[in-house]
């Protein structure tokens, strides 16, 4: 019959159909009233995000890192694997920055649990995914888009950044898939 | 109403339709739940 | 020439009466038989790119495993599936309407459009032009030709979908079809303005991508045509545009299928069939600017756009679906009840054809789409959920559920139709089309929840290496996610086979299977103005 013309196909619903398009209807208002509802809760995306370059916003980061990389006791620059460590400011204070680049995500941020930041992210190349985990927090990051970010951790221990949009490969070390980076959240 | 009782046509469609529901619901929701207990994030 | 002039062209279909164009089976053949080679192709890449996800296993090397992925969904998503609704689009229209299929040369053409475009976009991928993922996002480049090549494959579908168009139009004019259009052809006409849509979008997106791939040697700077840099925030939005659009048409085309099918198999009618247009027009309605749920935790849009333009208000094309999740049952139901399967509230159900494959490919791919791929999806395109979702293996999990497990199924159940129906073969081992259509659902099942539960505890798509042993830090929770990843190399295995049985059967069918002598007929439209 779904190949046969129908004579007339313009017929009222009977009760099934109207008891089940009743609570689809009512499932459809639901599910769309979550969306604004959910932003009453603790978790939304941010919209906040400004024009930029790569290379300005290269130097801001480098500027950045400058003021608030973490010294050891005879006043030496922390490093890990490379990457500089640094401990960002509370977003009363500033702002941090975290930058993205093939293959590698920089700096590594000091953060205090349950206390507030704004971090600027963007990509000095290609599309990157920002994955934090075990949290499992993912947002996109683009070149010449500075996405401003506000988290507040709410347990400490040491977090990954890995990257989930495909960024190419030139070799087994320098690939999409070796690109990590770390959040750690201190007491 | 158009006739006294009217009869049901599909009611075994009905209740897999509602399981469906009932299904969606659960899964739906459980997503929510599992989101409020990560970071604070906005 | 007069509307008579083709009435030496036709054959009677001997089980449904159907008046067949003969020129436009030949148009319906060479597209269907195209949409199997690219499912062969995109089959063997995802049982290379499975084993590689499966650690212990990790079959291909870095370059291969990225090529790969990208051959695979390309030939999948793109190849595969369109290939296929052309076919449709042509058997809903001519074959369904009893009409003429207007333009044969032309429609020759446009599927010429269509393998140059596919075989230049294999090429490019095959030869390493290309590593960037189906979606080639900027500032990734390709090829030149790579784009080049999914343009003309658009412009040849694009065209072909105008040609559905005026066929419709020429059956009612000329008089080889009166009335309303079969549910059939209605869906796949909303799937056909939906697909002029998409390909649109798709020219947004890609033609200015090509031209900024073009080198200074063919368009130089200071031409009007040099493009240095392609926003990367518009070309996700424009090819999303094309990109989900594109599962609108293949949702409503899956829809009809079930349609059908169902029909076919259990002579299920559709108790209301205004319920079930009306679902399709959601479909048309509460489509774009709906794909905005791939650019939720994009930066730069707001939380307003973000709302809107995911769900429209109610979520009209959810409430679609929903709506054809109680009419397909109930439509099998009532038929089932008249037969006198009465008893209880399922005997209907338990007593159902499902050891004739038609009939459990449709069941299967209606249960795989609705109970697990739309819901999934759902929960995936809100604005919060998202940010525990995006690009994680959660996104592959869900799509493989609805393109997969539900449309592709569809697809192949139909195929065991089409064969002996329209490309007039009997079917050889056709005792195994049930059994693959089984094997198939269990296989692309484990598959998509092994990729959901590994997304769920963060696992990334498109990665070569959880572990991330040659990273600087490794990856301390890929540990968890392994055994996740284990079950989508194993569901691969089951998948595959099903899938390899399937092509089995309709490439040895189609080629070698027993001829089925047409019935030639002439065929006069009936209701042409001063016809009997």
């Amino acid at each position: 019959m779904p190949l046969e013309t129908p004579e007339k196909w313009y017929k009222p619903f009977n009760r099934e159909e109207r008891i089940w398009m009743a609570i689809i209807l009512v499932w459809g208002f639901i599910m769309f009233l979550m969306m604004p509802l959910g932003h009453l809760g603790k978790q939304n995306v941010s919209s906040e995000t400004y024009k930029t370059t790569p290379d300005e916003f290269r130097k801001t980061a480098d500027k950045f890192i400058e003021k608030y990389q973490v010294r050891d006791k005879d006043g030496k620059r922390v490093f890990r694997k490379g990457i500089a460590v640094v401990e960002a400011p509370e977003k009363e204070k500033g702002d941090a920055f975290l930058v993205a680049r093939s293959w590698q995500y920089y700096p590594i941020l000091v953060l205090r649990k349950n206390k507030t930041y704004r971090i600027h992210m963007s990509s000095l190349d290609l599309q990157h995914g920002f994955s934090l985990q075990p949290q499992n927090l993912n947002f996109q990051l683009l070149p010449y888009y500075d996405f401003v970010i506000t988290m507040s951790p709410t347990e400490t221990g040491t977090s990954y950044l890995i990257c989930n949009e495909y960024c190419g490969y030139v070799s087994k070390v320098q690939a999409h898939d070796t690109m990590i980076g770390q959040i750690i959240v201190k007491e | 109403m158009s006739d006294n009782k009217e009869k049901m046509h599909a009611p075994g469609s009905l209740v897999l339709a509602l399981i469906f529901l009932a299904w969606f619901a659960l899964v739906y929701f459980t997503q929510w739940i599992a989101l409020m207990k990560n970071w604070v994030v906005y | 020439m007069s509307a008579t002039d083709f009435s030496d062209q036709f054959r009677t279909c001997q089980t449904t009466g159907l008046k067949v164009h003969r020129p436009a089976q030949r148009l319906i053949w060479i597209n269907a038989v195209s949409a199997v080679v690219f499912l062969l192709i995109g089959g063997v890449m995802a049982i290379l790119i499975a084993l590689t996800k499966w650690q212990a296993i990790h079959l291909l090397e870095q370059d291969l495993f990225y090529r790969f992925v990208t051959a695979h969904g390309t030939n999948m998503l793109v190849f595969w599936i369109v290939f296929f609704e052309m076919a449709g689009l042509i058997f809903g229209s001519a074959v369904v309407l009893g009409s003429r299929f207007p333009g044969i040369a032309f429609g020759w053409f446009n599927w010429g459009l269509m393998i140059t475009g596919a075989v230049m976009v294999n090429v490019m991928m095959f030869t390493g032009k290309a590593d960037v993922m189906f979606t080639a996002y900027p500032p990734l480049k390709a090829h030149p030709l790579f784009y080049l090549g999914i343009i003309l494959f658009a412009v040849g579908a694009l065209l072909y979908c105008f040609q559905f168009l005026y066929a419709l139009v020429i059956a009612k004019k000329e008089g080889w079809h009166k009335g309303s259009l079969p549910l059939f052809t209605f869906g796949l006409l909303t799937a056909a303005i939906i697909a002029i849509w998409t390909l649109l979008s798709g020219a947004i997106a890609f033609v200015p991508t090509f031209l900024w791939s073009l080198p200074k040697t063919i368009i130089p700077d200071g031409s009007f045509l040099r493009i240095n840099q392609v926003d990367p925030e518009f070309f996700r939005i424009a090819f999303w545009g094309f990109g989900h659009s594109a599962q609108q048409i293949n949702l409503a085309a899956t829809v009809a299928i079930w349609y059908l099918l169902a029909h076919l198999t259990t002579g299920a009618k559709p108790v209301n069939q205004k319920m079930c247009r009306i679902a399709f027009v959601l479909y048309l309605l509460g489509i774009n600017l709906g794909s905005v749920h791939h650019n939720l935790v994009d930066p730069g849009l707001s939380a307003t756009y973000r709302i809107f333009n995911t769900s429209y208000l109610f979520y009209a094309a959810v409430i679609g679906s929903l709506i054809h999740a109680f009419s397909l049952p109930a439509a099998v139901e009532t038929a089932q009840r008249s037969k006198g399967l009465t008893r209880g509230l399922f005997e209907w159900l338990t007593k159902a054809p499902w050891s004739h494959p038609g009939f459990s490919g449709f069941a299967l791919s209606f249960v795989i789409f609705g109970f697990l791929g739309g819901v999934t999806g759902v929960i995936l395109s809100v604005e919060q959920l998202n940010m525990v979702s995006h690009n994680t293996l959660r996104v592959p999990g869900h799509f493989h559920m609805t393109v997969v497990g539900g449309t592709t199924l569809a697809f192949m159940a139909l195929t065991y139709y089409v064969i002996p129906l329209v490309l007039q073969r009997k079917l050889i081992g056709e005792k195994l089309a049930v059994y693959q259509t089984y094997i198939f659902a269990v296989g692309i099942t484990i598959v998509s929840a092994g990729m959901t539960f590994a997304g769920i505890m963060g696992a990334p798509r498109r990665h070569y290496d959880i572990e991330m042993s040659n990273a600087v830090f490794q990856f301390p929770y890929a540990t968890a996610i392994k055994p996740m990843l284990s079950l989508v190399g194993i569901g691969a295995i089951i998948a595959a086979t099903g899938l390899f049985i399937f092509i089995g059967i309709a490439v040895l069918s189609v080629f070698f299977g027993e001829k089925i002598e047409p019935k030639v007929e002439k065929h006069v439209p009936p209701h042409a103005a001063g016809a009997a």
